[in-house]
């Protein structure tokens, strides 16, 4: 049997250090404007801090820095993503810090291409596909993941420490 | 035992309730055989821990009462109101039964209880009372229950024969049943008995639908060879006659000696006796002339009971004890530290608005917010007891399987923790015990080899200490042997091989990913995921591991654990812009020290009170950057007996800090054991100051 049903899927784009980047919406639970952070000692640098979210404690990710972009001062775009993601069985709220978030779009999973693996400066594996939009290519994120791989899980004890 | 028996009544009175409940939905729908599987589950659950307790009444009553269930189970009876009645009778009188055992009135109500449960797996459902006449003239015979009289002496030398007296009479009781009065009244004196011969008769009520034949049957073996007599006395059933059973009992009833004519006199004392009784029944006789006696009688019995237990439920009363769902009690715990941290902003709030009024009302608020808070964790706490059975379940087998010898020792099983704890706790001291099972203790012959006692010990020791808990299981085993740990750990690569370790590091090894020691891999532990998973297990839930070994003399694993997880004591403080709490329980004192003394001190150590106390500047250890203020406060706290400061910028307040878990991100991070919402939004950090001080020691011996 061919199976010719195309799925529409929606995913809400954003931006840092100027390249667009998405996620899809299913994994998005809310936007934060930025408010105050509590810098937590001892962690990993692209672990920024916590916030209180409504009588909670949501670590926040510093997307800049856990993807190599050079850290800037945050601006009225900077936003939080709310992102619930699955780690060890377990469902974690985690926010990621971005640049600006832009728009909820749909596609065809159809016009989702493959990730290329050559020339490029993020892993593959972390790369969903990709999706021309007008002109520009967007990357779609696995952000299960992107936010919950090993590496980013183990705080690790290094001399760069955050400095609050 | 008391206070077994004590739970066990609890726990029955609870069993009994839910089996009430049962009964009443099977009654609306009796075709729903997960009722039944229900109903005859609390039966099974019931029979079984009365047994053991020693309600022996209500073991059998409730063994009786599960045949019936047994057999609709089985589809070999119907369930019927009358059965579903019958239950809820003997459910009430279980519970009375629970109060007081022995009361004579209650057995009579038992002995009814047992007839009625008797006539329905003997397949004869005693209907409404409208119907019993009808019924019992058709159907006489089948409901006939002869009340039989029968002397039985045995030859002294019967037991020369190769004969059990004892036989014949189980094999009678097994006919129906019996009331046996036994005679010694021919047993000679001491000094001129042998042993080897029957001195003593019986005499024997037996009522039974088995005919004449069938009771002779019995004595087949044993005819030549005795004295046998048996005589019919009645066409009921006399043994469920109170008065009948008194009159056996009693002196007048005895039969003068085991001869014809005696015998015969006696029935016929008997039989003008039970002409004494009739008028009793007379009344009911016209209505139903057989069985009339098993009929009327329980109704008499009720009655009488009836308004006494009407005033007994009034006594008992006052419930002691009330279970609650646990998602109920987590729902008053998560409202409770909405409550706490709400509080917190009102203290905020009445501080920035100085209203006299508005200060009397939050201090009022906080005092009874703080006892609310208090009242809510003895609530969640449980007894380590509760888990304590499946634990000796769990060696008892072991032992077994490894064929090992074990006494294991349970003490100080009154302990409470908070139940998530224990819920969380019970498979790291399952794992711990198992290790201790099958790598600490020794093959019996190779303790007996080293001189140690044959039988290997295993104690589990909870007690508190401070808010603390803790947990310690201990064996008399062969002990952990530091060089083959270190050994094994320099082989592995997880450590150098010129590493130098304390005791207490080495031990720890052995909580690395991957150790593992055992030489080879057993089925009961020892698949190299072990240790590191207790160790995490048990970190998660903020407690500790410590491990003390000797060679050949055995190992303890301490498990030190907070009483609680959710809201703790604590002091704010305020290191730059950071919010952080110390636990209250070990601080000592605060001092106030200038910046500039702390600057210039040698070896990381002030003189506080006399004391030469070693201190970490958090504002250094946490890498905050700014500048610190010119006065600032110094926190003792208590590190393993010993006095360690800790430098902030300033004391805030005292705060009562509702721990919310960093999340999975941070699961590494051990030093902060969590964050708290301030009054004002903000999170705060609470230090784990035990594991903060073994944190800077370590960067500090690095440097």
């Amino acid at each position: 049997m061919i199976n010719d049903t195309i799925i529409t899927q929606s995913f809400l784009s954003f931006s840092l250090g100027g390249e667009i980047f998405a996620a899809n919406v299913a994994k998005v639970k809310e936007i934060l404007e930025v408010t105050k952070l509590t810098k937590v000692p001892k962690s990993p640098d692209y672990l920024k801090g916590v916030i209180n979210l409504r009588g909670t404690v949501l670590p926040v990710i510093d997307t800049r820095v856990k993807f190599g972009f050079p850290e800037t001062e945050d601006t009225v775009d900077t936003c939080i993503i709310v992102l619930t993601l699955v780690i060890d069985g377990d469902e974690v709220s985690v926010g990621a810090l971005v640049d600006t978030v832009s728009e909820v779009f749909e596609t065809n999973s159809e016009e989702i291409l493959p990730p290329v693996s050559i020339g490029n400066k993020f892993r593959s594996d972390f790369i969903e596909g990709l999706i021309k939009l007008d002109d520009q290519f967007i990357m779609l994120l696995d952000v299960d993941k992107v936010f919950t791989d090993e590496e980013l899980l183990v705080v690790k004890e290094t001399g760069e420490e955050t400095t609050i | 035992m008391d206070q077994f028996r004590e739970d066990y009544v609890e726990d029955a009175k609870d069993l009994i309730n839910s089996l009430e409940q049962a009964l009443l939905q099977l009654e609306s729908s009796p075709d729903n055989p997960e009722l039944i599987e229900e109903v005859f589950r609390i039966m099974h659950t019931l029979k079984g821990t009365a047994a053991m307790f020693g309600f022996d009444v209500i073991s059998e009553l409730t063994h009786e009462l599960e045949t019936i269930y047994d057999m609709i189970r089985n589809g070999e009876l119907a369930l019927s109101t009358e059965i579903v009645n019958i239950t809820l009778d003997c459910s009430d009188l279980l519970k009375d039964l629970l109060e007081s055992e022995d009361n004579p009135e209650l057995m009579l109500r038992v002995q009814t209880a047992h007839e009625k449960i008797k006539k329905i797996t003997n397949g004869t459902v005693i209907e409404d009372n409208k119907q019993d006449v009808v019924i019992f003239g058709e159907e006489k015979k089948e409901g006939d229950q002869p009340t039989y009289y029968i002397l039985f002496k045995p030859d002294n030398d019967i037991f020369l024969s190769g004969n059990n007296p004892f036989f014949q009479l189980e094999d009678l009781t097994a006919l129906g049943e019996t009331k046996v009065v036994t005679h010694f009244s021919e047993v000679p004196g001491l000094t001129e008995i042998d042993p080897e011969l029957c001195y003593t008769f019986w005499e024997i009520y037996l009522t039974t639908k088995e005919s004449v034949k069938a009771i002779e049957d019995v004595f087949l073996f044993v005819q030549a060879r005795c004295f046998l007599k048996i005589h019919k006395l009645s066409e009921a059933n006399l043994l469920v006659d109170s008065q009948f059973l008194h009159a056996v009992e009693s002196d007048e009833f005895i039969l003068e000696s085991p001869t014809t004519e005696a015998v015969e006199a006696h029935v016929e004392y008997i039989n003008q006796f039970l002409n004494t009784l009739e008028p009793s029944a007379v009344e009911t006789v016209i209505e139903a002339p057989q069985p009339e006696i098993e009929i009327t009688q329980p109704k008499v019995e009720v009655k009488n009971v009836a308004p006494k237990e009407t005033t007994k439920r009034k006594e008992i009363g006052g419930i002691k004890s009330v279970k609650i769902a646990t998602n109920k009690l987590d729902n008053l715990m998560n409202l409770v530290s909405e409550l706490v941290i709400t509080q917190a902003r009102l203290n905020l709030y009445t501080e920035q608005n100085n209203t006299p009024e508005l200060l009397e009302i939050s201090e009022n608020i906080e005092k009874i917010s703080r006892q609310l808070r208090d009242s809510t964790f003895d609530l969640c706490l449980i007894p380590i007891d509760e888990i304590v059975v499946q634990f000796k379940r769990l060696v008892r087998d072991l032992a077994h399987e490894l064929n090992k010898e074990i006494e294991f020792i349970t003490l100080g099983t009154q302990t409470a923790l908070d139940k998530t704890i224990i819920e969380r706790i019970t498979d790291p001291i399952m794992h711990l015990l198992r290790n201790s099972l099958d790598h600490g203790i020794e093959l019996p012959e190779e303790r007996e080899a080293k001189g140690k006692n044959k039988q290997g010990k295993i104690t589990l020791d909870a007690f508190y200490s401070g808010t603390y808990v803790h947990i310690k299981i201990s064996d008399d085993g062969k002990g952990i042997d530091k060089n083959k740990i270190k050994a094994k750990a320099i082989e592995k690569g997880l450590i150098p091989r010129d590493a130098v370790l304390t005791d207490k590091e080495t031990y720890d090894l052995i909580f690395l990913p991957g150790f593992s020691t055992a030489k080879e891999v057993t089925e009961v532990s020892g698949r190299g995921v072990g240790m590191d998973v207790v160790k995490r297990k048990i970190a998660e839930i903020r407690g500790d591991v410590l491990i003390e070994s000797e060679v050949d003399k055995g190992t303890s694993f301490t498990i030190k654990l907070p009483l609680t997880l959710s809201i703790i004591d604590g002091l704010l403080v305020k290191v730059g812009d950071t919010f952080f709490i110390i636990p209250l329980s070990f601080i000592e004192k605060c001092h106030e020290i200038e910046a500039k003394k702390l600057q210039t001190v040698f070896n990381n150590s002030v003189v506080l009170d006399g004391e030469k106390i070693p201190f970490f500047n958090l504002r250094e250890q946490f890498n905050i950057l700014d500048e610190a203020p010119a006065v600032q406060q110094i926190i003792t706290v208590n590190y393993e007996g010993t006095k360690v400061g800790f430098v902030v910028d300033s004391v805030v307040d005292e705060y009562q800090a509702v721990l919310k878990p960093l999340g999975k991100m941070y699961q590494d991070l051990d030093i902060i054991s969590g964050g708290t919402i301030l009054g004002d939004g903000t999170v705060a950090l609470v230090i784990d100051t035990g594991k903060a001080i073994e944190h800077f020691t370590k960067n500090l011996t690095q440097a």
